[in-house]
């Protein structure tokens, strides 16, 4: 998977006179994500992590830029030919609740995509598979019959998971997996998905705003901070030496379960500008303890720092 | 030393059409003046219950107190009459919530709505009322008070309009402040600032406050004190260094170890077995013995009462976890 200068604006209407206006919400992305990697999307609310996702999985179009998965561009996403590999690449999403239609049973929910994709010779065959897959997540036979609304939130996402698993997927993209769930159903989730990534031997994109999830479960990690992504680093490295300012922000600011460990004041300042009227140069400096008057008009690109990050940071550039 | 809030043996229960919910049942703990106490809980535990319950804000009908008292300040909250509630709420018990955009009124600007709280409890005029609503603004951290209060709801960030609940919340001199997952709707680093405000709110003016949260960091962050919820039910009530340290209830222990840890990494994360119960047709005995791997026959049939093991350190289990054993 490699995305190249990807790119997503939006036309929204603000204001009394709805005068059209226009924002980016995935700025040129370049990101790479290798064969059996587990590669996190984190940021805070509207970094723009989702729509990334969204047009990855085909859900989307992009605005420009393109895209390639095993080589083969895939930015047109209507082509009948890439329908191979739509059914290769597949998506799960955050709310259980709205995902799963609550007028078809699992059984018919984990068929459809068998028939859309004609996996199975007949509706037999199709029961067989379904019942692998369900065990595979944890689900039982007399879960079949059943309708969402019987479940609770756990299962539920267990059953989109299966959904997903079902047609044989090779990447999948996980939009905020756990975080409509509880604490205690949650890690049951995180440790199933680190289960089936060595049994189906799958490449993940996990989209999350929780950091403590990407690093249980993540093998690099990208940051993105208003659609841009300003840092793309080995997992241990962004916790353990976090090189951009605003890295450093977001790990100080996350709380600690040990109260031994609490800081005495606030870490941060400032909030997230508005992407309808965005800071000139690098979008993170108005609230960059590093920023120099060259962030104030020029937006910094993702450099090499060391062999384990690469950053957008005219300040960790500098000092190198 | 007399308890600013006492919650005794709560019980509370919701006539739905599908059934009684048995929402609260003997709820117990304790805050003294001055004292952050985090109230930690799933979904369905009975957090935001209690918290309503404090501040007279259940909808009674379908809600029914069946026994309990609620001794704040000397005097129980439940014995008071509408119009006697009417003067505390507000004044010395206020309350801020999850979502600030539904708890403010989008039609009105900030500027009236803050006065409109501050002339309903005290005897000023609207002008006064402003101006005590600018140094409210000033004391949260607010850069341009006067701006935002010629703002209305949705011109201000999430992180902003938390800050407007917090100064109206406190502009009557509360006692008590709850906090009703106050900082769930925001990105960490604004929360980070919230956190950060209450705690400098509890310095300089000596409030007490009760944060209601299903995040475990946020409890760690601020609280002294900490109760834990399950299913309605109080399974531990101590300070937060005991609890993190020697849990001793398996659920506690349990939903600790469960937490995915930011500052390393693991391999697997330890698992509650099942998932929280319908408190329409709760557990018999103790409501947390079908997940338990503790539970003896006893839970099944008997519900645990909360009790005190060691000094200030209470808990409801027959069962719990030994010293040495435990250690989230």
């Amino acid at each position: 998977m490699k995305t190249q200068d990807l790119r997503k604006e939006f036309q929204v209407r603000v204001g009394f006179l709805q005068k059209e206006r226009k924002i980016t919400a995935v700025d040129n992305v370049n990101l790479d994500i290798q064969q059996s990697e587990t590669v996190g999307l984190v940021g805070e609310s509207g970094c723009g992590k989702t729509t990334l996702g969204r047009i990855l999985a085909g859900l989307l179009p992009a605005t420009s830029g393109k895209f390639f998965y095993r080589g083969n561009e895939i930015t047109e996403i209507k082509k009948k030919k890439n329908k191979q590999i739509r059914r290769e690449i597949q998506m799960v999403f955050q709310d259980p609740f709205s995902s799963l239609n609550p007028r078809m049973t699992v059984s018919d929910i984990l068929s459809r995509p068998l028939k859309v994709f004609k996996i199975g010779k007949n509706a037999k065959e199709r029961t067989k598979i379904v019942l692998e897959t369900l065990e595979s997540v944890g689900m039982k036979t007399e879960h079949m019959s059943r309708y969402p609304h019987e479940f609770s939130g756990g299962q539920r996402q267990r059953i989109a998971v299966a959904r997903s698993l079902i047609v044989n997927p090779a990447f999948i993209i996980l939009d905020e997996p756990t975080s409509a769930l509880d604490v205690s159903v949650q890690s049951q989730i995180l440790n199933l998905m680190v289960d089936i990534k060595t049994n189906f031997q799958l490449t993940m994109l996990l989209i999350t705003h929780d950091l403590s999830v990407a690093r249980f479960q993540c093998d690099r990690i990208a940051v993105m901070y208003m659609g841009r992504i300003v840092v793309i680093s080995d997992k241990e490295a962004l916790f353990n030496s976090p090189a951009h300012p605003y890295t450093k922000i977001l790990l100080k600011s996350i709380p600690r379960t040990d109260p031994e460990q609490r800081r005495k004041k606030a870490i941060s300042t400032g909030e997230v500008p508005s992407l309808l009227n965005p800071p000139s140069g690098c979008y993170f400096a108005p609230r960059c303890p590093l920023k120099m008057d060259i962030c104030e008009t020029k937006a910094p690109e993702l450099k090499r720092v060391n062999e384990h990050q690469t950053c957008a940071c005219f300040a960790v550039e500098k000092e190198k | 030393m007399e308890h600013l809030l006492e919650v005794k043996n709560l019980k509370i229960q919701f006539d739905t059409e599908e059934g009684t919910v048995y929402a609260l049942e003997n709820v117990s703990f304790h805050l003294n003046k001055g004292e952050i106490l985090g109230i930690i809980g799933e979904t369905g535990s009975g957090k935001s219950v209690t918290a309503s319950a404090i501040n007279r804000i259940l909808p009674v009908p379908p809600a029914r107190i069946v026994n309990g008292e609620i001794i704040f300040q000397g005097k129980d909250v439940l014995q008071y009459k509408r119009e006697e509630m009417n003067k505390i709420r507000g004044k010395k018990i206020s309350m801020i919530f999850q979502e600030p955009m539904t708890a403010l009124n989008p039609v009105f600007k900030i500027k009236e709505q803050m006065s409109d709280v501050i002339m309903h409890h005290q005897k000023v005029n609207r002008k006064n009322a402003v101006k005590q609503a600018t140094q409210m603004l000033e004391q949260v951290r607010i850069p341009d008070p006067e701006m935002v209060l010629d703002k209305f709801p949705h011109e201000l960030s999430g992180g902003m309009r938390q800050r407007v609940m917090i100064a109206t919340a406190l502009s009557c001199e509360a006692d008590l402040l709850i906090a009703d997952e106050p900082t769930t709707a925001l990105d960490v680093t604004t929360q980070d600032q919230i956190l950060a405000l209450i705690q400098e709110m509890r310095k300089n003016i000596d409030i007490s406050v009760i944060l209601i949260t299903h995040d475990f960091g946020v409890v760690a962050e601020i609280c002294d004190k900490v109760a834990v919820m399950y299913g309605g039910t109080v399974v531990e009530f101590t300070d937060i260094y005991t609890l993190t340290k020697k849990p001793y209830h398996p659920y506690s222990n349990g939903l600790l170890k469960a937490i995915p840890p930011v500052d390393k990494t693991i391999e697997k994360l330890n698992t509650i077995p099942g998932s929280v119960p319908n408190l329409l047709k709760p557990p018999t005995g103790c409501r947390f013995h079908p997940r338990c791997e503790n539970a003896l026959e006893k839970c099944k049939i008997d519900p645990p009462p909360l009790k005190e093991i060691e000094e200030n350190h209470f808990i409801a289990c027959y069962n719990p976890i030994k010293v040495g054993e435990n250690n989230g």
